[in-house]
């Protein structure tokens, strides 16, 4: 993390060093899963660290998200991958609270508006359909430019999933970065 | 086996259907039906199958909670009632009861109307790391990047996909107030003998209870507050919490005041309650916490 460099309700947002390239020199994956989620356009990735535990894991649920993310950024010409051998691959069940944690996300600009249109429905569609008022707990890093240096912003959000897209919105704009391009943007490219 | 029409009639009549029947040959017979139609490759059928199954579940586990509320054991019906609500979960995703026909909304409002007037404030619960899962439809270990393509909560051939956890590590047991999983209330043990030991306060469930004659007989109720003279709180020291939940002393809070401002719970049957049901009942657990388990309840007509 570089700093804060702006906040939105129930958001924070930060430069960080944690784009595609970090995750995907991570010590634990293998060269083939590197090389195949390298052409990702939406990364799932890992958080490293809960209390004494180390290495790799994601929230429970990810199969599923992951699953969900896969087919329906196909049909927007995306591809949304994971961070994870199949064998180092572990989920973290935390059975308290009703707090809905996803899986972080690392996203190129361009995907954005899919991203946030996916999520929408993820939130209703997923076996426990989050609506409203529940809570949800989410990471996500957006990479500004698909050339180096890359311009990289982490998002995180805890809050009612009804303020989810509009606070993460709101968070990019009113820290001067890019806001998330048009839906259309990306093919005129 | 019974025909598929007069399975429909028997969960269409859930209303008047008697508490202490059985079920067990329309679960017999739908189990037969599915294997038939999963046999001859009718997956939509299977599914429909399925879905008269589950709505089976919501019902009878619903029935039985009531059964249990109305003899008293209330753990037990919490228990049931949380299966009334995982079965509709289940359930929900590939069949709305539109029109009320099963009456499955009718049984999930009253189910959470009863669940709200349990006195369970924590519950347990367990983290843990999910090392190696199932697929409960095609057996393999779950591979993330290699997916068996079998989607969880999806019916396949009459049965729903889940996944079994086969490798876990526990990493903690915590206190929480919201839990997933409602069974895991915390009891206190006693220390002598080592059996469980149930603190909890079910007096004004038992006055609802006591209140209904059928699983069916619509109520509902509402939290207000009461002004309680001092003379009922005799007993509670000035320094004590004060009655009224709080969690401020008596002396600091109500007893500066001209009475005690108590929750209140106002109960509303929509049948005439046995006449002898109190109109009001004060319920004052002035030891018990988490405060308040203080209340009041009263009955009042449609």
């Amino acid at each position: 993390m570089l700093g804060s460099e702006g906040t939105g309700e129930g958001c924070t947002l930060a430069a960080t060093t944690e784009g595609f390239d970090y995750w995907l020199r991570r010590p634990y994956l293998s060269v083939g899963v590197r090389e195949e989620a390298a052409s990702a356009d939406i990364l799932l990735v890992p958080r490293e660290r809960f209390g004494d535990q180390r290495g790799p894991f994601f929230p429970v649920g990810t199969e599923e998200f992951l699953s969900f993310l896969r087919e329906h950024a196909a049909g927007h010409g995306l591809r949304a991958d994971i961070c994870a051998d199949s064998a180092g691959y572990r989920e973290l069940a935390l059975n308290g609270g009703e707090w809905l944690v996803l899986a972080d996300l690392v996203v190129r600009h361009a995907a954005l508006p899919v991203l946030f249109s996916l999520l929408t429905k993820y939130f209703a569609a997923r076996i426990w359909p989050v609506r409203g008022d529940d809570p949800v707990e989410a990471g996500i890093t957006i990479e500004q430019s698909t050339e180096p240096p890359h311009r990289v912003v982490k998002i995180s959000y805890k809050g009612p999933v009804k303020g989810f897209v509009s606070a993460v919105d709101g968070a990019l704009k009113s820290s001067g970065l890019k806001g998330p391009p048009q839906v259309g943007d990306r093919q005129r490219r | 086996m019974i025909e598929m029409d007069d399975i429909r009639r028997f969960l269409s009549r859930v209303r008047s259907r008697a508490t202490e029947g059985s079920a067990d040959e329309i679960v017999s017979s739908l189990k037969a039906h599915k294997a038939s139609a999963v046999e001859c490759d009718k997956d939509g059928e299977a599914k429909g199958l399925w879905c008269l199954e589950e709505t089976l579940a919501v019902q009878e586990w619903y029935l039985k909670a009531f059964r249990l509320l109305k003899v008293g054991k209330y753990y037990d019906a919490w228990c049931a009632l949380e299966q009334v609500e995982l079965a509709y979960h289940r359930l929900s995703r590939h069949f709305q009861d539109k029109g009320g026909t099963f009456s499955l909304d009718l049984i999930l409002e009253q189910t959470r109307r009863f669940q709200g007037l349990f006195p369970y404030h924590a519950f347990f619960s367990t983290g843990m790391m999910q090392l190696e899962k199932l697929c409960t439809i095609c057996r393999r270990i779950v591979e993330i990047r290699n997916p068996c393509g079998h989607r969880v909560g999806e019916i396949y051939k009459g049965e729903m996909c889940a996944r079994l956890i086969t490798r876990a590590e526990l990493l903690e047991i915590s206190i929480v107030w919201s839990p997933r999983n409602k069974y895991a209330v915390a009891f206190l043990v006693d220390r002598g003998t080592g059996s469980g030991n149930d603190p909890y306060d079910y007096s004004l469930l038992a006055y609802v209870l006591r209140g209904l004659r059928r699983p069916f007989d619509e109520w509902s109720y509402t939290w207000t507050k009461k002004l309680r003279p001092h003379s009922l709180f005799v007993a509670v020291a000035p320094e004590a919490h004060c009655p009224c939940g709080s969690k401020l002393r008596y002396c600091d809070c109500c007893l500066r005041e001209s009475g005690v401002l108590m929750p209140h719970c106002e109960v509303l049957f929509s049948l005439p309650p046995p006449e002898d049901l109190p109109p009001e009942e004060l319920h004052f657990a002035p030891l018990s916490d988490p405060a308040p388990t203080e209340l009041s309840a009263s009955k009042a007509l449609a």
